[in-house]
């Protein structure tokens, strides 16, 4: 018990002390041509009121690999250009919530992972508006990657979503699907075997009937 | 954002004990001196070159491999080896069941003109848990030499038990088979570790043969330790012995082995994870990351909490590097450097091109 106090304590004074170095260590770490190029960046997307922590980040991770300025300030470049997508996707899906930075950061690696853009701004429309969806976002693109349809996997996912599953059960799902992987299962059948709580049947929905030039006649059958 | 002191036990490596597939690539050559005694022709010295190619898919997997050796007076024998398995889940609510076919096609030429060539097919049903598994199936396999007009056939059925525990894999095999009106009971046991930069395997087998068949019983058995010098490359030492192949009349031989391998990347562990996942830690009481790096002398995360200083992680006592976090909610992204030089996103992580060329690996703090 007396490790797990002190493993909080050195927690609560580690992370705040790192967060103290704040812009200073920042600017400190870049030299004065490559901040020069990246300070309108920052800039506006801080403005614009985007995630600019992602930027900085995007910026050291950068330097800590000894990438040459230039891509640094191209990667930088793309990521708010990336954001600034994902929040317009967020926004569009719904006016009445607004995206935390946390939800276009996850929405911007989701589309970067291969969700489509319909997808991610469905999901933000069809969840609850209380719902934050980091890990939704997330665990749609771990989805994504393991091979379920863009659309199956983020239907299961609101679907989690209304029926109050919680978000550490939603992140577990990728891991318990890799079990069926691992044997071979196809992907819908890994998701399914891996899902907290049973789904409506996991089927893409059907397209929308192609418009006919004449619409004098009874709609078709569905 | 308010920070909060998540400690949280998350064994990457260690939860995951099914056999895997990587959907990657993998070869190796073997450059080896060998010292081989046969029961029919005394001892000989060879230098030999054995190459492998690896295909790993979700439910299928391939091998392709080779060896050629040269040996006094200008001889020289060749063997070459190849493979295909597909995995099926036949009942999709119960993935812990899967069916396994197996085929094989193997063959041998030497300067003399002897000739061999073998065919083996296998049909498994295997249970696979977390720790353990066990499977029944069996098996045909064919095999021609040009010392022999037809092509004998063999058929018997087969049996499986395996476990993990502590990076440790124990495999016993039951494996009898009929061949030319005789019953050959045979049973094997495996045993396959890594240790660090050290990967050991050690075989022992025994098969029984009644008196009417002409043919003695045997058993065999013999160790290889691979000594990973990098990632890529490693000293591979064996020795032991091998039964005879009945099918394809090959003798029992006794081997001393010395070898340089040159790889893609040190082979993975069975256990780990076919797909990178993202990496979520709930709110518990304390939170550890382990990875299994082979080959590593130094492991350091690098990431946003870091801010993108490295720090080092520690090794335990199984060979992994062992992270414990302490994180504020939302996505974070980190790298591991190996050895102080190379980035690498973990592949049990799920990653995201970084942007740069490379990947960076996600983990996720619920808010």
């Amino acid at each position: 018990m007396r490790s797990l106090w002190l493993a909080a304590l050195i927690g609560q004074l580690a992370v705040p002390g790192l967060a103290g170095q704040g812009n200073a260590s920042f600017d400190q770490r870049l030299d004065p041509a490559t901040l020069a190029a990246l300070r309108p960046i920052l800039d506006s997307a801080r403005a614009d009121s985007l995630p600019e922590q992602a930027l900085e980040d995007k910026t050291l991770e950068g330097v800590a690999k000894h990438v040459p300025p230039p891509r640094i300030i191209a990667a930088v470049r793309q990521l708010a250009a990336e954001l600034r997508d994902a929040r317009g996707l967020l926004r569009s899906a719904t006016s009445d919530v607004a995206p935390g930075d946390g939800e276009i950061v996850a929405a911007a690696d989701a589309h970067r992972r291969g969700v489509p853009a319909t997808e991610i701004s469905a999901l933000r429309a069809h969840a609850p508006r209380t719902a934050g969806l980091v890990v939704a976002f997330t665990v749609l693109g771990d989805l994504v990657q393991r091979g379920v349809p863009a659309a199956e996997a983020r239907i299961v996912i609101e679907q989690l979503l209304a029926a109050g599953v919680p978000s550490r059960q939603i992140a577990e799902i990728p891991s318990h699907m890799d079990v069926g992987l691992r044997v071979g299962a196809p992907p819908l059948d890994a998701l399914r075997s891996a899902l907290p709580v049973p789904v409506r049947p996991l089927k893409p929905p059907s397209p929308p009937p192609a418009p006919k030039p004449d619409r004098t006649g009874p709609d078709p059958q569905p | 954002m308010r920070t909060r002191a998540t400690v949280v036990a998350l064994a990457v490596a260690a939860s995951l004990s099914a056999p895997a597939r990587l959907p990657a690539q993998r070869w190796q050559v073997d450059l080896a001196g060998n010292s081989v005694g046969y029961d029919t022709a005394g001892r000989i010295a060879s230098a030999s070159i054995a190459p492998l190619i690896e295909w790993n898919q979700r439910i299928v997997s391939a091998t392709l491999s080779g060896a050629v050796a040269s040996f006094e007076s200008n001889q020289w024998t060749s063997q070459g080896h190849g493979d295909i398995s597909f995995l099926f889940a036949p009942i999709s609510s119960a993935t812990s069941f899967r069916i396994e076919v197996i085929g094989s096609a193997d063959g041998s030429a030497h300067s003399s003109g002897y000739r061999t060539a073998g065919t083996r097919g296998e049909l498994r049903l295997h249970w696979t848990g977390q720790s353990a598994g066990l499977w029944m199936g069996g098996s045909a396999a064919t095999g021609w030499t040009t010392a022999n007009s037809g092509i004998a056939s063999a058929l018997g059925p087969t049996a499986g038990v395996w476990a993990r525990a502590g990076g440790w894999t124990g495999t016993a095999i039951w494996g009898p088979f009929r061949l030319a009106g005789q019953w050959y009971p045979q049973v094997e046991g495996r045993v396959a570790a890594s240790v660090g930069p050290v990967d050991l395997l050690g075989s022992v087998g025994w098969r029984s043969a009644s008196s009417s068949s002409g043919i003695s019983s045997t058993s065999w058995g013999g160790g290889t330790a691979t000594v990973w010098l990098t990632s890529r490359a490693a000293v591979v030492v064996g020795a032991g012995d091998y039964p005879s192949d009945l099918l394809q009349a090959l003798p029992k031989g006794q081997y001393v082995s010395v070898a340089i391998r040159l790889a893609r990347n040190r082979p993975t562990e069975p256990g780990k994870p076919m797909i990178g996942r993202t990496l979520y830690a709930p709110e518990r009481s304390q939170s550890e990351l382990r990875f299994t790096i082979p080959g590593a002398s130094r492991v350091d995360v690098v990431g946003d909490w870091t801010h993108w200083q490295p720090v080092p992680l520690v090794r335990t006592a199984d060979g992994r590097w062992s992270l414990v976090l302490s994180l504020a909610p939302g996505v974070h992204r980190f790298n591991l450097v190996v050895d102080g030089a190379r980035w690498i996103a973990p592949d049990e992580v799920g990653s995201v091109d970084d942007g740069f060329g490379g990947k960076i690996s996600l983990i996720v703090i619920p808010e």
